[in-house]
């Protein structure tokens, strides 16, 4: 017999209140790890990012293209070691909701400028081959069952039509925030081609480059040649590291951002009430059993004890239980989000389950606070006339 | 040994009920001396209850001087005064009291948990006392798979296992059938004739003060003067 077990007994002593707090309490964390994880995901790009590598833009918007001509013009620029370029592709299989990540990129320059993409040499290089050949993430390939060597066809928005293409290798990701695993590439000079023919207006531009400083080189000073390089033209560019490019993306939607971290803190704010109500309530209804052990010699530091281990079992309970859920919850918030075609995974990480469980922890200790006043300000005599 | 075991002296007590002063005890002054069994009785808010639980230093005088067991009460802290409980009294209460999601054997050992006792010297300790108060095969027993009477001897043996310097009971058999109370109340003689210890017992119920060694009457607050 130990106190430990005492508070064990107390914390199970209701099981229908205790699947109730628990339960209300496992709903908190998994609605706080949904949002840290939507969070993350925001915010993840920014902090994967590699530093040398800059995105030049359309200065007016993302949205507007720039001239492929300018991939010469960047190549001679001081300091800029490789240039490549890309747009999104938009692609669609079978039904407009199965939509993902798709991007036309340059073949030639693709791996050495993103060296996250793992892919063995041979699906490399058969990638590189074919130029209807395309490489999908793992994510992807197991969403759809695509194999290696299988033909599949595409209906394109960005660049229309119905577009066939070869999966020539299934990539896995080191940095699955930065090139995401349930994405696809496919040749850039393949979409173009066809544009020529269809939309020859739209022809020859391209979304974004990507330029690779080299070493040793600062590559806010090369970002600022480029720019000036452009400064006056019929598009101006905007360049900067990949990392400020995401940055820059998540500050434009702050408030959105600022929201959710309010939401975080509402939600945390009903997890100490639901504990602070179950736990008043199991005080109030011990209040005699308190007294008792007072009288028998406990101190008030032993009471506190007792309301404390139970909060933070309780607390602990339902934090694990909330984590337990966000891992099928990530999966099913994935898929519902992929299906819009924004994201491609949610990763629960080391970082977002110490937040849930401290946050949890956190919410123990203050949930028993005010229990813990009570019971050291009450007299032993007060406790034994207690009715309850 | 201390003897007396309980020095009271001029020792009042008032209470303030919806602004009104209640004076429950008044310039009461006696002393109990050690191995002695006392039954205090007297008529519902006589007042004894009160002189109990300020004997056993749950409850502070409004004046006066309490000194049990060498130790003057009024001069501890709420700490001190919870250390000094656990090393000299144990309390029989009324309504048993047990902690319902306890055992019988867990419940008696719950006092031993503030001593220095081993595991293993803890379990001595609680089938010794609960094979004394008869319920050796109890003791895996949880409090409402037990008896009133049975819960009531739990309640003793959790006052007595860790050997306190005197027993305290407030109404011990006055939730208890006849045949019960009298196995209480043997079991209070036994521990009062054969391992000497001091008892005060409070009750309303005559059949019960005469088991005690002593009776003394409180009416209003005072006690009578023995003969």
């Amino acid at each position: 017999m130990t106190l430990g077990r005492l508070i064990f007994r107390n914390t199970v002593r209701r099981p229908v209140r205790l699947l109730l707090t628990i339960g209300g309490l496992a709903m908190v964390v998994l609605a706080f790890g949904l949002i840290r994880l939507t969070l993350d995901q925001w915010q993840a790009g920014s902090r994967a990012a590699l530093k040398n590598r800059l995105i030049t833009v359309h200065a007016m918007s993302d949205e507007l293209r720039l001239p492929l001509a300018y991939k010469d013009q960047l190549a001679v620029i001081p300091g800029v070691r490789t240039v490549h370029f890309g747009s999104v592709f938009g692609g669609v299989y079978q039904d407009p909701k199965q939509s993902f990540g798709s991007f036309a990129e340059q073949a030639a320059t693709f791996f050495e400028t993103y060296p996250e993409v793992v892919l063995s040499d041979a699906e490399r290089l058969a990638f590189q081959q074919d130029r209807r050949g395309c490489i999908i993430g793992h994510r992807l390939a197991a969403r759809f069952g695509w194999k290696v060597g299988e033909a599949i066809t595409l209906k394109g928005t960005v660049y229309p039509g119905d577009w066939e293409l070869v999966v020539r290798g299934i990539f896995r990701s080191t940095s699955p925030n930065v090139m995401g695993e349930g994405e696809l590439y496919l040749h850039w000079a393949y979409a173009n081609e066809r544009l020529k023919t269809t939309e020859p207006d739209r022809a020859d531009q391209v979304g974004w480059f990507v330029v690779r400083a080299a070493d040793g080189i600062n590559g806010q000073t090369v970002a600022e040649a480029i720019d000036a390089s452009f400064a006056n033209s019929s598009a101006e560019t905007r360049t900067e590291s990949e990392q400020a490019y995401f940055a820059g993306w998540v500050a434009r939607s702050g408030a959105l951002l600022r929201g959710l971290e309010w939401m975080s803190g509402i939600i945390n704010g009903i997890a100490l009430l639901v504990l602070v109500n179950a736990l008043a309530m199991a005080v109030r209804e011990r209040t005699r059993e308190y007294a008792v052990i007072k009288t028998l010699g406990f101190q008030p530091r032993h009471l506190v004890s007792l309301v404390l281990g139970e909060s933070l079992l309780l607390a602990l309970l339902g934090g694990g239980l909330g984590l337990v859920l966000l891992f099928p919850a990530a999966q099913l918030y994935a898929v519902m989000t992929q299906d819009r075609g924004y994201v491609s995974s949610y990763l629960i990480t080391a970082e977002t389950i110490g937040a849930c469980l401290s946050v949890m922890l956190l919410v123990g200790l203050l949930a028993a606070v005010w229990p813990a006043i009570r019971l050291i300000r009450m007299t032993t005599l007060e406790g034994l006339r207690h009715a309850g | 040994m201390y003897d007396p075991v309980v020095t009271l002296q001029r020792i009042s007590k008032v209470y303030f009920r919806a602004g009104t002063e209640v004076s429950v005890l008044r310039d009461l002054s006696f002393s109990i001396p050690a191995g002695t069994f006392l039954a205090i009785m007297g008529p519902s808010g006589s007042g004894k209850s009160t002189l109990l639980n300020l004997m056993a230093g749950i409850d502070r005088p409004t004046s006066g001087v309490v000194v049990v067991a060498g130790t003057r009460l009024h001069e501890l802290s709420e700490g001190d005064m919870a250390r000094w409980r656990a090393r000299h009294i144990g309390y029989v209460f009324q309504s048993y009291n047990l902690i319902p999601v306890l055992t019988a054997a867990e419940n008696v050992e719950l006092p031993l948990l503030l001593t220095h006792l081993s595991r293993s010297e803890r379990t001595d300790h609680v089938k010794t006392a609960l094979r004394l108060v008869g319920l050796g095969d109890r003791m895996d027993h949880y409090p409402r798979q037990l008896s009133g009477g049975q819960e009531q001897r739990v309640g003793l043996a959790r006052a007595i296992v860790s050997d306190p310097t005197m027993i305290l009971a407030d109404e011990p058999t006055g939730n208890l059938d006849r045949e019960s109370a009298e196995d209480i109340l043997t079991l209070f003689g036994r521990l009062n004739r054969e391992l000497g210890k001091t008892i005060v017992m409070v009750t309303h119920d005559p059949r019960a003060a005469e088991r005690a060694q002593l009776i003394r009457h409180l009416e209003k607050g005072v006690l009578e003067t023995p003969p």
